[in-house]
C-alpha cells in the first residue's frame, strides 16, 4: 500500500462529517464564541493574576520600606522581598508581551517557535522563583510579624531563629528537587500536580528543548 | 434607493459562519487528528472555532480561506496538545476517538483495512509530521502545504517522499497483515 492509497481511506473517514457541530453554530449566534476557554487563555489569566499579585506585594512592601528604612534588619528583609516581587512583575510582563505576539494565522512553524520560546522562558523563570522561595520564609516572617503585629522577630526569637530558618530554607531546596523527581516519575491523578512536578524535576525543560530541536530540524531538513 | 430592493450585506458573523460551514470538514479532521479522547475532540473543535472567529477580522479575503483555516486550526490543535502534561500527551488511536459520523447513513468503516492502517500510521507520527500528512491527504498542493507550515516547497517534497518510504516500510511489516 502507498501513501496515495491512504488518500482513499482518508476521504472515507471524512464522509458524513462535513457538517458543523450545532454547539458551535449556536455559540456563535449567541455571541459567546469569544468566551470559549483556550489553553493560551488560561495562561493569560494566570499571568494577569501573577502580575496583580506582584504589584500588590510591591506596593505593600514599598509602604513597609518607607516606614522602616532606618532599621537595617527590617530594611534588608523588606528589600529582598521587594526585589522578588519586582522580578515577579517583570517576568509576568515579559510573558504577556510574548503571548500578545502569538498570532495563530501565521505559519505553524513560526507560531510553534514563539510558543516554545514563551514556554522555555516560563519554565526557567518559574523554576528560578520556586528555588529561591524557601529562602524567603525568614524575611517574610520578619516583615510580616512587624507589619501585621508590630512584633520584632529578632528580639522575640533571637538571631539564631532567623539563621536557623535560612538554613532550613537552604536544605529544603535540594530536598524539594529530589522529591519532585521522585513524584514526577509516578502517576498523579491531578494534571496540574503532574505538570508542576514535571517542571520542578526539569522534565518540562528537557521536553521544551527537544521540541525546539524538532522544530529546527523540521525547518532545515532537506 | 427603494428600501424594498435594497440588498443588505452579510454581517461578519454570517460571512464567518458560511465559510465555516463550507469548510467544516477541516475542523473535524484536524480535531480528530490531534485529540486524545472524544471529549477532547469536541473541546478542540470549539476552541479552533473560537480562535478562527477571534482571528477572522485579520483574514484577507483575497487569500484562500482553507489555507488560513488550516494554519489557525493546526496551530490551535498542536498548542492545545502541548499545553497538557507530557505524560498525558500520548495519542489515543483515532479508532478510540468515537469519531461518530454526523450522518447516520454513513458506512461503518471499521472493517476497512485501509482505514485501520491509516489510523495506525497517523497514530505513530509526531505533531508536525501529523500536520504534513493531514495536509497531503487533504490533497493540498505543495505550495499550500509550504504556506501553512512555513517551510519551503522543496522541503515539503522531500518530507512527503520520506513519508512515502516510511509508509511502504511500515505497511510492509507484519503489523499490516
Amino acid at each position: 500500500m502507498e501513501l496515495d492509497d491512504l488518500k482513499v481511506a482518508w476521504s472515507q473517514l471524512g464522509r458524513g462529517r462535513e457538517t458543523l457541530p450545532m454547539g458551535i453554530v449556536s455559540t456563535l449566534r449567541d455571541g459567546k464564541l469569544d468566551q470559549t476557554r483556550s489553553a493560551l487563555g488560561r495562561v493569560a489569566w494566570v499571568l494577569r493574576y501573577e502580575l496583580a499579585a506582584g504589584v500588590v506585594a510591591t506596593l505593600l512592601l514599598g509602604s513597609f520600606l518607607a516606614d522602616h528604612w532606618r532599621t537595617a534588619r527590617f530594611l534588608l528583609s523588606a528589600l529582598v522581598l521587594h526585589e522578588y516581587a519586582v522580578i515577579t512583575i517583570l517576568i509576568a510582563a515579559r510573558q504577556m508581551v510574548l503571548l500578545s505576539r502569538v498570532d495563530f494565522s501565521v505559519p505553524v512553524l513560526t507560531v510553534q517557535r514563539e510558543l516554545t520560546r514563551l514556554r522555555t522562558f516560563r519554565i526557567w523563570s518559574t523554576l528560578g522563583l520556586m528555588i529561591v522561595a524557601p529562602l524567603l520564609w525568614a524575611p517574610l516572617a520578619i516583615v510580616g510579624a512587624k507589619g501585621l503585629f508590630d512584633l520584632d522577630v529578632y528580639r522575640a526569637f533571637g538571631a539564631a531563629w532567623v539563621w536557623g530558618n535560612l538554613a532550613i530554607g537552604l536544605a529544603v531546596i535540594p530536598l524539594g528537587l529530589w522529591l519532585a523527581r521522585r513524584l514526577a516519575a509516578r502517576n498523579t491523578r491531578s494534571p496540574r500536580v503532574a505538570a508542576f512536578m514535571e517542571m520542578l524535576s526539569g522534565r518540562s525543560l528537557a521536553d521544551a528543548k527537544r521540541y525546539a530541536d524538532e522544530l529546527a530540524r523540521f525547518a532545515t531538513e532537506s | 434607493m427603494d428600501p424594498d430592493t435594497a440588498v443588505t450585506s452579510p454581517t461578519p458573523e454570517e460571512t464567518f459562519l458560511a465559510l465555516l460551514v463550507e469548510h467544516a470538514g477541516i475542523l473535524h479532521k484536524v480535531a480528530a487528528t490531534y485529540s486524545r479522547t472524544a471529549e477532547d475532540r469536541r473541546d478542540l473543535e470549539q476552541e479552533i472555532a473560537a480562535q478562527l472567529w477571534k482571528a477572522f477580522s485579520r483574514y484577507d479575503p483575497e487569500r484562500k480561506f482553507s489555507t488560513w483555516m488550516y494554519r489557525v486550526a493546526l496551530n490551535v490543535a498542536i498548542s492545545a496538545l502541548r499545553s497538557v502534561s507530557r505524560r498525558d500527551r500520548r495519542f489515543v488511536p483515532l479508532s478510540d476517538l468515537g469519531t461518530e459520523p454526523v450522518d447516520p447513513r454513513a458506512p461503518d468503516l471499521e472493517d476497512d483495512p485501509r482505514v485501520r492502517q491509516l489510523r495506525r500510521f497517523i497514530d505513530g507520527l509526531g505533531e508536525l509530521d501529523r500536520a504534513l500528512v493531514l495536509l497531503y491527504l487533504e490533497e493540498q498542493s505543495y505550495r499550500d502545504i509550504a504556506l501553512v507550515l512555513g517551510i519551503t516547497e522543496t522541503n515539503v517534497a522531500t518530507k512527503i517522499s520520506r513519508l512515502k518510504q516510511r509508509i511502504r516500510k511500515d505497511l510492509a511489516g507484519p503489523a499490516s497483515h
